[in-house]
């Protein structure tokens, strides 16, 4: 199982579709279909077979090998930081991912990430400028 | 202010001639009137008072180093040599600069922004980073980051004769469903001024000021009759600049719209990340969000916003 970093990941499911936000790093993303319902399983703190009961209760046409797409989302989920794995210990939560009006067609899940606004956290003008404050750009390194 | 009063108390005049013209569409009220939040503003230059100088564990942010007292939000922000208090309990926030010349050249279309964000989040308004235009028949948001086209198609709208509330900073009340001008500006870049040329007077940029600057301009003061302070909201655009043979409006949905919102919202405004999101959320739930692409043609574009207000529908 895995856990979400409760602390700097915000997020919310909207008719299907996850919007994560990143506090930390100043990245958002974007899961929808399948991918927001397993993003929906990790904010309950579901294993993996729990997941994808979800995906198979909440989607039709679901593959065979589903679980290798849904695994590689998940892997994708902690590479950008917004899970990391935790023991298997059962599910933290008797949550249920809700199901919408009827179940949706599978498709391969996918994390849309952005770091437009990224830059923002990353500017630091406590070194950029002098004593003075702006507009008194600290002189270049020497 | 959107439903609240706001009372500015300055020591001298400097700060209050400064910011008077983002203000100046806003209803004037008794300075007898029950305030609903006070800000006490002054400047370190114009009246001797020292700039207080923070210590030397304030931690290095961007966007102000913002730390959490309680009741008390306190921001220090080394850049624009401010700082911004806010004591939430009592209704009283503290505004000080070390002299105008130190304020970025964004400063003065969206005065500030830090606490009046902060104020009215606890109000549950949110201080969003949107452009609003509306119509006799309510109001659309025009969402997104900077260069997604918010700002050209607010001003498009603008010379169109659409009602304006703002272009790049709009007060949300979810639970009403209104949006409320707070400044009466625009930021102009070169291209607005190519393709809307004798729109406005921008100001004239000053001596420090950086010769790549956004300009300012005030459509409060030369289009007085356009502002519009309060208007329902009937319409979520998100604008996206496709250069395609024309422009379009296209149903979108919820997650989208929250995308447009919440993120740039947040992270221009430090110290109400959580909150920021919450009310986000709020205002995108029950809201038909459209995605507006920018192609050829976009001198169309306020009369499909026009037409979007009135009917509810789109024709592709």
């Amino acid at each position: 199982m895995w856990l979400v970093n409760a602390d700097k990941v915000l997020s919310e499911i909207l008719d299907g579709e996850a919007v994560i936000i990143d506090l930390a790093s100043g990245r958002y993303h974007a899961a929808a279909g399948v991918a927001a319902t397993v993003w929906g399983g990790l904010i309950c703190g579901h294993a993996l077979d729990r997941i994808m009961g979800d995906v198979r209760r909440l989607h039709t046409g679901v593959p065979a090998d589903a679980e290798t797409a849904v695994q590689a989302f998940i892997d994708s989920v902690v590479a950008a930081g917004l899970a990391q794995p935790a023991a298997n210990t059962g599910s933290t939560s008797d949550s249920r991912v809700p199901a919408g009006p009827e179940p949706t067609p599978w498709s391969v899940p996918v994390l849309e990430s952005h770091d437009d606004l990224a830059d923002l956290l990353l500017i630091d003008p406590v070194h950029d400028v002098t004593e003075l404050g702006w507009p008194n750009a600290a002189p270049p390194a020497s | 202010m959107g439903p609240k009063v706001v009372r500015l108390v300055a020591a001298g005049p400097t700060l209050l001639d400064y910011y008077a013209p983002a203000f100046a569409h806003l209803a004037r009220l008794d300075d007898s009137a029950a305030a609903d939040l006070t800000i006490l503003l002054w400047d370190a230059a114009t009246t001797g008072a020292p700039f207080p100088r923070p210590g030397t564990d304030v931690p290095a942010d961007p966007m102000g180093a913002v730390s959490q007292h309680g009741p008390v939000t306190l921001a220090y922000h080394q850049m624009e040599q401010t700082i911004s208090m806010l004591d939430v309990d009592a209704a009283l926030a503290v505004f000080i600069v070390r002299g105008i010349e130190y304020l970025p050249v964004w400063d003065r279309p969206a005065p500030l922004r830090f606490l009046l964000a902060w104020w009215f989040a606890s109000q549950n308004l949110l201080l969003a980073h949107s452009a609003a235009v509306s119509s006799e028949d309510g109001a659309a948001l025009i969402v997104g980051p900077s260069g997604s086209g918010k700002s050209s198609t607010a001003l498009g709208c603008l010379a169109a004769g659409l009602g304006y509330l703002g272009d790049d900073h709009v007060l949300l009340d979810p639970v009403q469903r209104t949006v409320s001008s707070i400044f009466g500006s625009a930021k102009l870049v070169p291209e607005h001024l190519q393709r809307f040329p004798g729109l406005m007077r921008p100001d004239a940029p000053r001596p420090h000021d950086r010769p790549d600057s956004k300009m300012v301009g005030w459509p409060s003061v030369e289009y007085p009759d356009r502002m519009v302070r309060t208007a329902s909201i009937k319409a979520f655009v998100v604008p996206v600049v496709t250069r395609g043979p024309s422009c379009r409006l296209l149903r979108s949905t919820a997650g989208r719209a929250l995308m447009a919102l919440a993120p740039t919202t947040m992270f221009q405004t430090p110290g109400f990340h959580q909150l920021a999101f919450s009310l986000s959320v709020d205002v995108v739930r029950g809201l038909s969000p459209y995605r507006l692409e920018l192609g050829e043609g976009s001198e169309h574009v306020p009369a499909m916003i026009r037409r979007l207000l009135a009917s509810g529908e789109v024709t592709v």
